[in-house]
């Protein structure tokens, strides 16, 4: 047998004439690390993707601080976020004000306890909570991206990191220009979102991972968000979380007491 | 002397009220400034011009009657004044960039159709001429 392609020489190590013929092919260096580069990559690439992971029910503490407009602003308390039909996240704030907010599908309700006033805000589209959906996203193939409608463009290895770029759909195209994720082992360091010109519009930085059932969460989040004429910075720390534990009753059942001031709000 | 005295009562008592409120006063007026800033970075203004060109008068409707979402974390922590009146002045100034740029694209709608007919009729009659 002569040689296939220019860059392989192939030869035949028969165990019989049509029976059991094994080739051998011979690259050079240069083929040999380009190829174990592309494949370690895929491998890498497909290892961080696909999450087997069940996420029943979380609980944990967090603070939170906001940076905008020369102002800083922070909040304390607990989160409790359960799965189902409609899932549903429940705050319960201690500082700077003792507030409860119930997420759940497209409706909002904020209770003070200290003043019996309520507020039950419903509108046409799911609220969602950014810096809490990042948890979520991680527990998704591909960040959620792909449901999202968002394909992947390229990829690259710097180091120990594998950085992944995604362009949006078509409807999105517009606002964003592509999604940037870095990923290290199994943990995603860093999300950026670009405009169309390139220019980052926010950059999300993960930090002190976790790991459970397989998957990194990050107990530190810092977004920043460039606008137009200025930008913010929100950073999230979150303690003690604890995963698929049963969550208190009174929690879970949370109801706004029949005597409260409620002013119900339309979106 | 005594309606001095009164007078005097009555301002003191009026000034202290003012300062007991002027912390009030300025948390909804925080609320509202940031409600405003919010509504235009998150409205997407683009997206109703292009509704308002494409579906114009239909387009101005559901401008009119599509509210915006509010971001439900602007809310985490907040007074209970503070929330009634981030979440007013958001929708109301939501509602004001989704009106204006969606009459703005109806109207461009409007000029264009307007324009190719004025084009299609010229062309026909010059056509019918020969």
């Amino acid at each position: 047998m002569g040689p296939i392609s220019r860059n392989h020489q192939c030869w035949r190590v028969g165990l019989g004439r049509k029976r059991g013929v094994f080739y051998l092919i011979h690259m050079n260096r240069l083929e040999i690390v380009r190829r174990s580069c592309f494949a370690t990559g895929i491998f890498l690439l497909c290892s961080i993707l696909s999450f087997p992971m069940s996420f029943k029910a979380m609980a944990g503490g967090f603070l939170r601080e906001v940076q905008a407009n020369g102002k800083l602003e922070s909040a304390k308390g607990t989160i409790y976020y359960l799965s189902g039909k409609v899932d549903k996240i429940i705050l319960k704030i201690v500082e700077p004000v003792d507030q409860w907010m119930v997420f759940e599908g497209n409706t909002l309700l904020i209770f003070y306890p200290n003043s019996n006033q309520a507020f039950k805000i419903e509108s046409r589209n799911p609220f969602i909570l950014p810096f809490f959906q990042f948890l979520l996203d991680l527990t998704k193939e591909d960040f959620g991206l792909s449901a999202r409608g968002f394909r992947l463009s390229r990829y690259e290895k710097q180091r120990q990191r594998l950085i992944s770029h995604w362009t949006p759909p078509k409807e999105l195209i517009q606002i964003i220009g592509e999604v940037v994720l870095t990923h290290q082992n199994d943990a995603l360091l860093n999300v950026q979102t670009k405009d169309p010109k390139g220019i980052i519009c926010s950059d999300i930085v993960f930090d002190n991972h976790v790991s459970f059932q397989g998957v990194s969460f990050p107990l530190q989040i810092r977004i920043t968000t460039h606008e137009k004429d200025s930008s913010s910075q929100e950073a999230i720390v979150f303690r003690d979380l604890e995963f698929n534990q049963s969550i208190p009753a009174d929690i879970l059942n949370f109801a706004v007491p029949a005597g409260a001031i409620t002013k119900n709000v339309k979106w | 002397m005594g309606y001095r005295s009164i007078l005097f009562k009555a301002v003191c008592g009026a000034l202290s009220l003012l300062l007991l409120m002027l912390p009030v006063l300025g948390q909804q007026q925080d609320a509202a400034n940031q409600a405003r800033a919010d509504a235009r970075a998150k409205v997407n203004g683009g997206t109703w011009l292009i509704i308002g060109i494409f579906l114009g008068v239909i387009g101005y409707a559901i401008a009119l009657l599509s509210p915006p979402r509010t971001p439900a974390s602007a809310l985490i922590g907040k007074s209970p004044d503070y929330v009634a009146v981030y979440s007013e002045t958001f929708e109301e100034e939501g509602k004001k960039i989704q009106m204006r740029k969606a009459l703005t694209g109806c109207l461009i709608g409007t000029g264009i159709q307007v324009a190719l007919s004025v084009v299609l009729i010229a062309a026909a009659s010059s056509s019918l001429d020969y």
